[in-house]
């Protein structure tokens, strides 16, 4: 009887070390990582990589390729015909 | 050694001890709690004197109370957060009441005193618990590194919550081993006492009533003590350990039956802020597993982080050994054998559970470790056993060399406990570098607030209004309780409306990242005057205007 509940103490003991040590730590790194998404720092630094991206964009003599250029055109005309069209 | 040598020798260490302590208590910067904490004590003794009569008392305190609650606005409400206090806060609020003090920086020096004077008893009961288990130059020893811990050491002056606490673990921890030892109900009831203190002081204090359950089980399991006997001692532990704990704590005064179950939730009350950690910001309740370990790892000297890595070895060893031997039916406790070892167990296996709990349980923590600080009772002890293996093992002839390579090191740790001086608190070892260091906070308790004033004041003489900021998100401006009231006059705080100030002062401690949120930029109008480096650790930065 004392040895089983050695036994049980230490294998209760072991499950949850390796609980804690696989499933435990990929769930904290897990919230790590939503709190950090969620954080108002990380939406600040999102608008300033879109804004430091849109600066060097302008600074550059053409932004978009030929092909890009031809395709965002169809795409728009195709949307603003959808747009005048609707009642 | 002859006894009276001993003797001497002891006497001397807690007589040169005190005196340093009692000699540099001034020298300390007031703690980010402090302030709180003052206004606990009168919270406190407020509701106290509302039981009596003393009318003149009640109105003293009050208007003290009214006059905190006013000067500092930005603080937690005592109301809210009431729960700790009641064996520090409160005396402290009544010795200002009865001597009358009025100058802030005057009491603020007595916290400290006091605090280090129980941190001092402390060291009196740890040395007993060594003295009882290990030789007498093991147990000398064990007793410099408890004390010449350099955070230890800076925060039994200005820490008025987690080194006092650890103070009461102590003593709790000593009438704990006597329970082990001996389970007289003289030895319960003293360490009821304590238990309850020390609860009283931080929630966690509440493992040690069931820290001696455990070892009961333990021992009913080995069939060393019988069910019956072990029934009536739980029952007694667990009546007195209340009764205490209910005699002074007036939380527990509160309750009602439809919180009893949830009665622990306030304490595990966190603040919402991000806190750096190896280089990248966290959310306080979403630490890496690895932030008590690593803090642990960074802050205390080499030499004693490898004592007690090798002595939490030699006692898992010994344990694992223990464990592969228990038989069905023996003459002997299965995990230890005499009660020396027993206390060893107790130690590990403590400290393993508070550890694990710390860094599996997302515990909220900040300013380093100092909410785990009662730990450093449990590493010095074990510490302590790592010198005594070493010593039994490779030594027992060669003294004088054990002992010089001992003391070696703790006389280059007291050297630099003079070197940080007043700053221990925020010690590094040499891990931390110049490199390094801006991936973690230092002057978390914001000591350096009041320095900074006054080497403001040191170059502003003649002006007699002087306009500060404050680029960081600790408090700054009640760290001129440490200056003479005139002094205290003299200065307009205007938080982070830079365009106003003076001169900004920045400790390096935010609670965003700064990167992107510009919150406590400062601009080129201002330049640094000054910076204080110890150790290539920046403490804080004045900056002046130029135009």
């Amino acid at each position: 009887m004392k040895i089983f509940v050695y036994k049980v103490l230490i294998s209760a003991f072991v499950i949850f070390l390796l609980y804690q040590l696989t499933i435990g730590y990929t769930i904290s790194k897990f919230q790590q990582k939503i709190s950090k998404i969620a954080n108002k720092e990380n939406l600040e630094m999102v608008k300033d990589k879109i804004r430091n991206e849109m600066k060097a964009g302008l600074e550059k003599d053409k932004i978009l390729k030929d092909e890009d250029a031809i395709l965002l055109r169809e795409f728009l005309k195709k949307i603003n015909s959808e747009l005048n069209n609707i009642k | 050694m002859n006894v009276s040598r001993k003797n001497l020798i002891i006497i001397l260490t807690f007589s040169i001890y005190f005196l340093v302590g009692i000699f540099i208590y001034k020298d300390f910067g007031i703690g980010i709690e402090e302030h709180f904490q003052r206004q606990n004590g009168f919270y406190w003794l407020k509701e106290i004197l509302s039981f009596t009569n003393f009318e003149n008392l009640k109105e003293l305190t009050n208007q003290k109370y009214q006059n905190i609650l006013l000067n500092n606005p930005d603080l937690p409400k005592a109301s809210f957060f009431n729960f700790y206090g009641i064996l520090f806060d409160l005396p402290v609020a009544f010795i200002e009441i009865i001597f009358n003090l009025e100058s802030s920086k005057i009491y603020f020096e007595i916290r400290h005193v006091l605090n280090f004077i129980v941190f001092f008893i402390s060291s009196i009961f740890f040395y007993k618990i060594l003295f009882e288990r290990f030789n007498f130059t093991l147990t000398f020893f064990g007793l410099l590194i408890y004390i010449l811990t350099p955070r230890i050491f800076g925060d039994s002056f200005h820490n008025n919550k987690d080194v006092f606490f650890l103070s009461l673990f102590t003593i709790a921890l000593y009438y704990c081993f006597q329970v082990l030892k001996k389970d007289s109900y003289k030895n319960i009831i003293i360490f009821c006492i304590f238990a309850a203190f020390a609860t009283s002081s931080r929630i966690i204090g509440i493992f040690f009533p069931f820290s001696i359950l455990i070892f009961y089980f333990f021992e009913f399991l080995a069939k060393r003590k019988e069910y019956k006997k072990i029934i009536i001692k739980s029952f007694s532990i667990l009546f007195f350990f209340s009764l205490f704990l209910f005699l002074h704590f007036p939380y527990t005064w509160t309750l009602n039956f439809t919180n009893f179950l949830n009665w622990l939730d306030p304490f595990f009350f966190h603040m919402g802020i991000n806190i750096l950690f190896n280089g990248e910001y966290f959310y306080m309740k979403y630490l890496p597993m690895s932030y008590l370990p690593t803090w642990i790892f960074i802050t205390t000297p080499f030499f004693y982080l490898f004592l007690f890595i090798t002595g939490t070895f030699f006692l898992l060893i010994r344990l694992f050994k223990r464990i592969i031997s228990i038989k069905e039916i023996s003459v002997t406790n299965d995990l230890w054998r005499g009660i020396n070892e027993k206390k060893d167990i107790y130690v590990v296996i403590f400290f393993l559970v508070f550890f694990f709990y710390a860094v599996f349980f997302n515990v909220a923590m900040v300013s380093g470790w100092r909410f785990f600080y009662f730990l450093h009772v449990l590493m010095v002890y074990i510490s302590v056993f790592s010198l005594h293996i070493f010593y039994i093992r490779y030594f027992k002839n060669k003294k004088f060399f054990f002992n010089m390579l001992i003391i070696l090191p703790i006389i280059f740790t007291s050297y630099q406990i003079f070197y940080f001086h007043p700053y221990q608190s925020l010690y590094f070892n040499l891990l931390i570098n110049s490199s390094n260091v801006k991936n973690f906070q230092v002057d978390t308790p914001s000591l350096s607030r009041a320095d900074a004033l006054k080497n403001i004041l040191f170059l502003e003489k003649s002006k007699k209004t002087i306009y500060v900021g404050n680029a960081s998100w600790t408090p700054f401006s009640n760290g001129k309780d440490l200056l003479k009231i005139a002094d205290q006059k003299k200065f307009q705080f205007v938080g982070q409306e830079y365009d106003k100030a003076d001169y900004i002062y920045t400790n390096f401690i935010y609670e965003v990242n700064t990167e992107y949120n510009k919150k406590y930029r400062i601009s080129n109008n201002f330049v640094e005057i000054e910076k204080l480096i110890i150790n290539e650790i920046p403490i804080y930065s004045l900056y002046k205007r130029i135009n």
